[in-house]
């Protein structure tokens, strides 16, 4: 099997154009400024406390978050363009009539634009290492983030591209993206209310039968508990994989909810990380196969 | 080669192809002509397989269109009328980009893009962008693109409806040596004299239906068939002789009205062979009518098409 054509060539058109370059560099440093200015006091002191390697530890988790954020603004526009594009500058027929089928013009359309992606945060890794040097966190650690966003960036380019295959201008695939990224996170959201309130009961039962405890209601053991909106909402799963990594977080997520905190210990972080992880690839596949059917030939009587 | 039958288009309310009918041999070099709105371009892409039909079917070699889309395409070279072309993109990578869609290898392609190259003309743009191209540049990198997999069958959009005449010229060469090379040719426009100079075969449709299918011979000869003669007498003739004139020719089989043109000018409806044009001659001078000039003027294409696709309400 050949190299897609699509994404031997449209790796070459990006990479030709200055804009390219340009988000590189912006992207990378706009990630260092970011990490340095939270963190960067760690690095300062004369000596490495357990209180240097905690701030390193921060700067991680902000640099993550912040890059989580800033995936979700570049990527649904990275792909909305990729079909409708084809179609307004008029060179999808030419395509069609080739022997490329779909599939692999949409898996080339994606594969180029998730390479982007991927380079823009293996372009912040030495920035991510930092955290490396105080010795609180391993490269593999690091890596497993940066491959979390990754992922997220392949679930919101698919989500993109299915917009670009569904709409016939671009204007409209890239509004209509971020309103379905926006409202994925919405509606993903919305199991969390009910893992509160099975954890609230949980804390209760706690209480009023020792002997059960949590296990009983939660029908979890500690460590084992993975919640739903945890896998389902990309955010929650970051914040998971931050939690198993660094630890840290857990006073912002008792914060947010009280039962959050007694529940803490029987949350499986690391699972419900690796979940949203599967969880995405998997949507992202299926909104990819999909976006292949739209894109098929002679679906509608299009002229243009 | 090309079995079109009962080919019909229904977008939404509007019949855009009625029953198309049309066979069009192997080799041939065959036009496709009609006002806009014809229906062309709508049946050259359900010939190229991005289009379904309502009913009908249409077979190329004997493969259907709407069965066998994968087959048809290996068969089919299609150039739409209105294409576009990627930016960042030079023209040899331009063909590249399409060979590798048809998944030919390196080599293959090495060799093949500057046979193409030059087969179009662009062997000094070789290196150049592509949308840096002129318009007819592009065009002929675009025909350069649908001859990549070696089709048949080459099903070309309007190709020259943005070229100068010299580009135009070169079109024809183009399309010459792609008749030598065995391929059978559709291609569509609105100029029929374009079209029936260079071309063996020509239909003609109008509002989805067909009104004409056949040789350019054929389709003179049925023009000639109600061309006129003019005729034009030495001048300063009087009234009388010209009248006596008229009446010699209305006897005469086959004429079907006389309209006076200015001066000494006549003009013969006239349907009949040419043996019969050199008797209405011959028949003028035993008369002696004083003929200046006898002529059947040259099928006027225009006209011919503006006739033959007549809006009738
Ligand atoms: N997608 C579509 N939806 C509705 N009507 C369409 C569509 N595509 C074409 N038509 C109509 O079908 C008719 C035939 O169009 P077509 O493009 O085949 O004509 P054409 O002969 O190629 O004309 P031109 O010489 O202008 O290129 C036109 O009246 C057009 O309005
Ligand atoms: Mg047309």
């Amino acid at each position: 099997m050949t190299v897609n054509p699509i994404l031997a060539f449209s790796a070459r058109r990006r990479m030709r154009s200055a804009r390219t370059a340009w988000l590189l560099t912006l992207y990378a440093l706009a990630v260092l400024i970011f990490g340095l200015a939270v963190s960067f006091h760690s690095f300062l002191g004369d000596t490495l406390s357990i209180y240097t390697m905690a701030a390193a530890q921060e700067g991680y988790v902000v640099m993550m978050i912040f890059q989580f954020f800033l995936l979700i603004l570049v990527t649904p526009a990275m792909t909305a363009g990729s079909i409708s594009g084809e179609r307004e500058r008029q060179t999808l027929d030419l395509l069609l009539v080739t022997h490329t089928g779909s599939l692999r013009i949409v898996l080339g359309k994606l594969l180029e634009s998730l390479g982007l992606m991927v380079l823009l945060v293996v372009a912040t890794l030495p920035v991510m290492c930092l955290v490396l040097i105080t010795g609180s966190m391993t490269l593999s650690q690091v890596l497993v983030g940066l491959l979390f966003l990754a992922v997220t960036a392949f679930a919101m380019l698919s989500v993109g591209l299915l917009c670009s295959s569904l709409l016939r201008r671009t204007v409209a695939a890239t509004v209509v993206s971020y309103l379905a990224v926006f409202a994925i996170g919405l509606v993903t959201l919305l199991p969390l209310i009910r893992d509160i309130g099975n954890a609230g009961r949980a804390y209760e039962s706690m209480y009023s039968s020792y002997y059960a405890g949590p296990t009983a209601v939660i029908g979890g053991e500690v460590g084992k508990l993975r919640l739903v909106s945890f896998v389902f909402n990309p955010f929650l799963g970051l914040v998971s994989l931050l939690i198993s990594q660094t630890g840290l977080l857990r006073g912002t997520l008792s914060s947010f909810s009280y039962t959050f905190y007694e529940m803490f210990d029987y949350l499986d972080f690391n699972g419900m990380a690796w979940g949203c992880m599967g969880f995405m690839a998997l949507a992202g596949l299926i909104l990819n196969l999909l976006a292949a059917c739209f894109v098929r030939p002679r679906r509608r009587g299009s002229k243009a | 080669m090309l079995d079109i039958k009962d080919l019909t288009k229904v977008y939404g309310q509007f019949t855009a192809l009625d029953k198309l009918t049309l066979q069009i041999g192997g080799g041939e070099l065959h036009g496709f002509v009609g006002p806009n709105g014809a229906g062309k371009t709508t049946t050259m892409r359900i010939l190229a397989t991005l289009l379904l039909p309502t009913s009908g079917t249409a077979a190329i070699e004997g493969v259907d269109v709407v069965k066998e889309p994968k087959k048809v395409r290996q068969l089919v070279g299609y150039m739409p009328d209105f294409f576009g072309v990627y930016d960042h993109l030079k023209s040899w990578e331009y063909l590249d980009f399409y060979a590798r869609c048809y998944g030919f290898s390196y080599a293959q392609r090495m060799r093949m893009i500057d046979q193409l190259l030059e087969l179009v003309n662009l062997q000094d743009k070789r290196d150049v962008y592509v949308d840096s191209l002129s318009r007819g540049m592009k065009q002929r990198l675009c025909l350069a693109h649908a001859l990549i997999h070696d089709p048949n069958l080459l099903i070309l959009d309007e190709p020259a409806s943005g070229m100068d005449p010299r580009a135009r010229a070169e079109m024809k060469g183009i399309l010459r040596t792609l008749k030598e090379m065995g391929k059978t040719v559709l291609i569509s426009s609105h100029i029929l004299p374009e079209l029936s100079e260079m071309c063996d075969s020509l239909t003609i449709i109008d509002h989805g239906s067909l009104v004409f299918s056949g040789t350019v011979e054929a389709l003179s000869r049925k023009m000639r068939g109600q061309a006129a003669v003019e005729i034009r007498l030495l001048p300063q003739q009087d009234e009388s002789q010209l009248q006596a004139a008229a009446e010699e020719l209305r006897q005469f089989p086959g004429v079907t009205g006389i309209t006076r043109g200015e001066g000494c000018d006549l003009s013969v409806a006239y349907e009949g062979d040419e043996q019969g044009a050199a008797d209405m001659l011959r028949k003028l001078l035993r008369a002696g009518v004083p003929v200046m000039d006898f002529h059947r003027p040259p099928m006027n294409l225009e006209k011919v098409f503006m006739e033959v696709t007549r809006d009738d309400g």
